[in-house]
């Protein structure tokens, strides 16, 4: 079950009649629960006497100092441990809390050390991002498990184990708190964004982070951002010591930019347009919200109509900032900005803050939810054609096994063997059909009851036989491209198998190769080598932190792997890929492969190298058995093995 | 008469050479899954053809390897015939010679009419 407005709570001082106000407007804008305390009923107060209850959806805290910054003691004892101890309540408990939305004059971060200087190199860590991990001890800047997921799904009841989803809506009065609401609704009932993309991939730093950055945002502007269907306008790059800024923005419903870390009013002229999501990538934008004549972008955007920001209450680092790839493909999917946001965020425990309504979901104009389960088009011929030549491996080694049997019974049938001949004498009997002339004569032996039938059974599963059987199928399936892609837009127009095979760098088995049509014959360098073979799997989640994976992969004929035949360390990287976008193998790095991928798929190819004698061929038609073993590269950790099987089909 | 060992070898390809049917149509039926789940529009006239090959490939293959056939059928016949008529019964047979033979081919054989005691068939977990 995807998250929804029922797994949030709204959170406000107990006693502040303009907090429990803005509680009770947002729970009755999104059609929460609210009911009186004396119908409700959790309540209690934290062993440092900070009171805190529960009345539906609304937890109130009678916080004694609601600065905007408090000491890391006082967020303790005023926040973190009255909230941990209401989301523990057997009310909330029972709601299955997955997020929570801070409100009006809560506390939005405190200062990491205990003795502040007050000055900028000071670590001030937000609340959303501690109060994300509250069910977690705290770990400065933690990276987030949750970032950057590459096989999409929406964020779950185990997402809610690695962290909540947590906001801030706060501003300078109430009123400027429920224009955000009032904004909120707005886009929830006009669904589509509609308005322009403003995008500064741009700046003056020169440093190697700097550098990364801005590359991810010129990888964004080039491959998603069209997808998006919006209008966009990019800053022009100029020069590496010059900072290209946005001079203004109008009728605008995205702005991503960074580095120039102030503003005035004026940056945003008139917008028709709903105003979704703005984020400026700087050091202390979200230092404070509540300066009604604040110059930082978060309360800039956020008085301009913005629904939602982001921002740091100090320095991220730049590998801090969000990820633009991460937070766009979770809201193409159907993600709310609160989800987005947390796929997309490097770290917790951390500088970052989400500020806004974070149940707000934005589609694209003319877009619908991406799928992404279904199977790409060339992708899907490959597995097919792998799927066909496994079941004629099957056919080939069941050919292979009722030949054997048909020697073994040769065997007891004669006198002599094939091997004292020097000849096959199984061609000798074929060739000497009905047989008896050379059997001996006696009606007990049983030569006489079974090579008859035996002789029958295998050449009713003789090559030529099954391979006649899967004949047609392999012409189909080679015939496919030639059909399929006959119109001009196609990358190559009616291409013949061995063009469509070159173009999309595939390769088929020989296996099938043989059975195809004499007149389309396969180029040889378009087929596998007899006993090539490629394993793959999936990447899976085995611990709950965020981990960089390596793999140790062990292949046996035996399946209790009594005898191993070849181990394989990743860490050696050679001849390993993984799937680092849907359906695209790049090679492994001795970085490993990152949970942000679990769900993606790991592949090692069998290594062949006549220089130093090298050969990992595997018995075509033959099943080997595969122990795949993940392990954590910072700790060497080994988690649980997976055992699989496979036929060799090449 | 034949050998207790070369019995179970016989036994045992028999089973394999069986099993390895369900694993051929199990392949091809992975074909029209993949396919069905593919960014290809159902309504594409190749895809209609593939889709209609697989379907009829699918049911050859399941006629001529999933199913006990004919000569499959006829073999293990002979071969129970043989030692019922050299030996005494089939059971007795395996029990003597402390022989387990495995489920695909136990479940042949008493297609054929002769039926195998449990005690004698390899329990699926070993």
């Amino acid at each position: 079950m995807a998250i929804s407005k029922s797994n949030f709570i709204v959170v406000y001082i107990y006693g502040n009649l303009d907090s429990e106000e803005f509680a009770n407007y947002y729970a009755m804008s999104h059609d929460m629960e609210v009911v009186t305390f004396e119908t409700s009923g959790s309540s209690g107060t934290t062993s440092s006497g900070i009171y805190w209850q529960v009345d539906g959806q609304k937890v109130g805290i009678e916080l004694s100092d609601a600065s905007e910054i408090l000491t890391s003691s006082d967020f303790l004892i005023n926040v973190e441990e009255p909230l941990l101890a209401a989301l523990n309540s057997p009310e909330l408990v029972n709601r299955s809390i997955w997020g929570v939305i801070l409100g009006y004059k809560m506390p939005g971060g405190y200062y990491y050390d205990d003795d502040p200087s007050g000055e900028e190199k000071d670590i001030i860590i937000s609340a959303t991002s501690r109060l994300s991990r509250i069910k977690h001890t705290f770990s400065l800047k933690t990276e987030n498990k949750l970032y950057n997921r590459q096989v999409f799904s929406r964020f779950n009841k185990s997402d809610a184990e690695v962290l909540l989803i947590v906001s801030r809506i706060d501003g300078p009065n109430l009123q400027f708190c429920k224009n955000i609401v009032d904004k909120a609704i707005v886009l929830e009932k006009q669904v589509f964004a509609n308005g322009t993309f403003y995008i500064d991939p741009y700046s003056d730093q020169n440093t190697t982070g700097a550098e990364a950055y801005t590359e991810l945002l010129v990888d964004f502007y080039n491959n998603m951002l069209s997808t998006l269907n919006l209008k966009n306008w990019v800053t022009t790059f100029m020069d590496p010591y010059i900072d290209s800024a946005i001079p203004y923005i109008e009728n605008d419903s995205f702005v991503w930019s960074w580095l120039t870390d102030r503003a005035t009013t004026s940056f945003f002229q008139i917008s028709n347009a709903v105003r979704v999501f703005f984020y400026n990538a700087d050091y202390d934008g979200g230092r404070t919200i509540r300066d009604e004549n604040g110059k930082r972008w978060p309360f800039l955007s956020l008085d301009a109509g913005y629904v939602a920001t982001a921002g740091s209450m100090s320095n991220p680092t730049i590998p801090g900032f969000l990820n633009p790839n991460a937070f766009f493909y979770a809201l193409l999917r159907g993600a709310t900005i609160g989800e987005a946001f947390y796929f997309s965020v490097p770290h917790v425990d951390w500088t970052v803050s989400l500020f806004g309504d974070p149940l707000v979901v934005c589609s694209f104009p003319g877009t619908g939810i991406i799928d992404d389960d279904s199977i790409g088009e060339h992708a899907v011929w490959e597995m097919m054609s792998k799927d066909l030549a496994k079941a004629a491996s099957y056919l080939y080694a069941k050919e292979r096994e009722l030949k054997e049997m048909l020697y073994e019974i040769v065997d007891i049938t004669t006198s002599m063997s094939g091997d004292d001949l020097g000849i096959d004498i199984l061609d000798i009997l074929l060739a000497a059909l009905p047989f008896e002339g050379i059997l001996i004569d006696d009606p007990t032996y049983p030569s006489v009851i079974l090579l008859h039938p035996a002789y029958d059974l295998w050449a009713n599963n003789q090559e030529g036989v099954w391979e006649g059987q899967l004949k047609a199928l392999v012409n189909k399936l080679f015939d496919f491209p030639t059909f399929r892609y006959f119109s001009a837009e196609a990358p190559s127009r009616s291409p013949t198998i061995n063009e469509y095979l070159s173009d999309n760098g595939f390769k088929v088995s020989r296996l099938l190769a043989d059975i195809t049509s004499e007149s389309k014959p396969i180029d040889d360098a378009n087929l596998l080598d007899e006993g090539w073979w490629q394993f793959e799997f999936v990447l899976e989640d085995d611990d709950s932190n965020f981990v960089n994976y390596h793999f140790i992969l062990e292949v046996s004929s035996e399946e209790d792997f009594s005898d191993i035949s070849i181990t394989k360390d990743s860490i050696a990287i050679d001849n390993w890929t993984y799937e680092k976008e849907k359906e695209v193998f790049v090679p492994m790095t001795s970085n490993g492969v990152s949970s942000s991928y679990v769900g993606r798929k790991i592949r090692y190819e069998r290594e062949i190298d006549a220089l130093i004698s090298v050969d990992e061929s595997l018995e075509r038609g033959t099943v080997y058995y595969f122990r795949v073993t993940q392990y954590n590269i910072s700790t060497l950790e080994q988690y649980g093995s997976r055992i699989f099987s496979d036929i060799i089909y090449t | 008469m034949i050998s207790a060992t070369l019995y179970l070898t016989i036994a045992n390809i028999i089973d394999s050479a069986q099993l390895k049917g369900v694993s051929i149509v199990a392949h091809i039926d992975q074909m029209s899954i993949n396919l069905i789940n593919s960014e290809i529009p159902s309504t594409d006239l190749s895809e209609m053809r593939l889709e209609r090959q697989i379907i009829a490939t699918s049911s050859l293959l399941d006629k001529r390897h999933d199913v006990y056939t004919p000569q499959m059928l006829g073999f293990v016949f002979r071969l129970q015939t043989y030692i019922d008529d050299n030996y005494s019964t089939i059971d007795d047979f395996l029990g003597d010679n402390n022989i387990q033979v495995k489920s695909i081919f136990a479940d042949i054989s008493d297609k054929v009419g002769f039926p195998i005691d449990p005690s004698h068939i390899v329990s699926p977990s070993e």
